[in-house]
């Protein structure tokens, strides 16, 4: 699975992008090139999880909104700035969910479903995706989360781990698990049909 | 959440159709209006609290001041000291550069340390600088011993000087004499009643007591009349005679009361 390049930043990276931080927690104007380089990023990941673009831009806005007035709080912890911003976002997202502004959307790549299927053993057909699609449609909220990470959107352990707040081997292992119970479903689901 | 939809294949969105929708001034425009207050910041409260509490202790110290009164009067008279002294301490070279006679010039240093202490024991008011002047143009006070001996005219002036500066003498006199003995010449004076201030004598009354009771005769000036001075001619010696209800216009048109007059006559 590819990297994202985007979010993996090399120890020199890391460092001009905390003083970037520096500089914009004395001068807000500073703020533009991280605004520049994790719009998109942050667009995204909002966007793959409702159906409405225009909503997307709007909570993705309001979520560099949130980082800059809080910008004196944030704390260095050794990961990229962008983990930081995926939390708010997510926070942001889901609220828009609560207060009904967006509907939470799973958006599935057919290309992305082949390599699921090839994880849970089975073989790839028209009617295996449509199982698969009815096992995710019955997944917690939280596996979802996971599986759209690691699976769509095609993100690392340790990203999924920053994103998540959670270790990459705690990662790993909730991953695993919701593909045995990715198995069983599909399994149950067959059975049914 | 299980209320989700599913979208297969969804279109992907251009790198260029993502950034069409970032505004960098737009976030600074949110993040100006977001920004917190004054009063929402840990300056204020730090501010505010500090005011606070400043406040407390003040009010506490001021509160607990007046309600030991005594204390606040032992802080006043730590010293033996009169209260003004160090007051008028400072005005001792204002008294030295007073304009003082040629023939004071001599006096020495101890002299005046003496006349400031003096004039600080006399008097229990406040000083004010510029009634210091009429306190030591006083001859009687700054003319020294040598100076007083040189010249019994210029003592005399002195007199005259601190005279004529008591405009509240609303004492009458008959040829310069105020009560006691008097003789039938300064009696009969021609100049009569008079006063020190820039008081007219407009009235008084003469009693004459005898044998047989009092005798009082009025006057509507400064002048004994004919009858008086007959009537004085029989007075004897060593009799007493008063000047009552004697009454003055001032300059400014003012009538007043003055003291009454007791003489024993010498001859």
């Amino acid at each position: 699975m590819p990297v994202n390049p985007i979010y993996h930043h090399t120890e020199a990276r890391l460092m001009q992008e905390l003083e970037w931080i520096k500089r914009a927690k004395d001068d807000p104007r500073s703020f533009e090139p991280l605004y520049n380089k994790y719009y998109e990023q942050i667009f995204r990941y909002i966007y793959q999880r409702m159906d409405d673009k225009e909503m997307a831009h709007d909570i993705t806005s309001q979520v560099f909104l949130k980082a800059l007035n809080n910008l004196s709080k944030y704390e260095y912890r050794g990961v990229p700035f962008a983990s930081w911003l995926y939390r708010i976002a997510k926070s942001e997202l889901y609220q828009s969910f609560r207060d009904e502004k967006a509907t939470r959307t799973v958006n599935v790549e057919t290309e992305s479903l082949s390599d699921m299927i090839d994880e849970i053993e089975e073989d790839l057909s028209e009617e295996t995706r449509e199982v698969l699609l009815k096992a995710i449609a019955e997944l917690s909220e939280e596996d979802v989360q996971m599986i759209e990470m690691r699976y769509f959107e095609k993100r690392s352990f340790k990203e999924i781990g920053d994103i998540l707040e959670i270790t990459e081997n705690n990662a790993k292992v909730k991953a695993h698990r919701i593909i045995q119970k990715m198995k069983k479903l599909f399994n149950e689901i067959g059975y049914e049909k | 959440m299980k209320n989700r939809k599913m979208n297969i294949d969804r279109p992907p969105l251009e790198s260029k159709e993502i950034q069409a929708g970032m505004n960098f001034g737009q976030l600074m425009i949110g993040y100006q209006a977001m920004s917190k207050p004054f009063y929402k910041t840990k300056w204020f409260f730090g501010t505010a609290g500090m005011a606070s509490i400043g406040l407390i202790v003040g009010g506490t110290i001021a509160l607990s001041g007046a309600d030991n009164p005594d204390q606040a009067m032992n802080q006043n008279t730590l010293s033996e000291a009169p209260p003004l002294t160090i007051v008028q301490d400072d005005h001792k070279e204002d008294l030295l550069a007073m304009n003082i006679p040629d023939q004071t010039e001599s006096i020495t240093e101890e002299k005046v340390e003496t006349i400031t202490k003096k004039v600080q024991h006399d008097k229990n008011t406040t000083p004010v600088i510029n009634s210091d002047q009429s306190k030591v143009t006083e001859p009687i006070i700054l003319i020294s011993d040598k100076a007083a001996n040189q010249s019994d005219e210029n003592t005399e002036a002195g007199n005259e000087t601190k005279k004529s500066f008591d405009p509240m003498d609303l004492t009458p006199r008959i040829n310069g004499k105020m009560n006691g003995e008097i003789t039938r010449e300064d009696l009969m004076d021609n100049k009569g009643l008079t006063t020190n201030t820039d008081v007219s004598i407009i009235h008084f009354e003469l009693h004459l007591i005898d044998g047989l009771g009092g005798k009082v005769f009025e006057e509507e000036s400064n002048q004994l009349n004919q009858q008086m001075k007959t009537a004085l001619g029989k007075v004897e010696q060593g009799e007493t005679i008063y000047f009552e209800n004697i009454r003055g216009k001032t300059s400014d048109g003012f009538i007043v009361r003055l003291n009454p007059l007791r003489y024993v006559l010498l001859n």
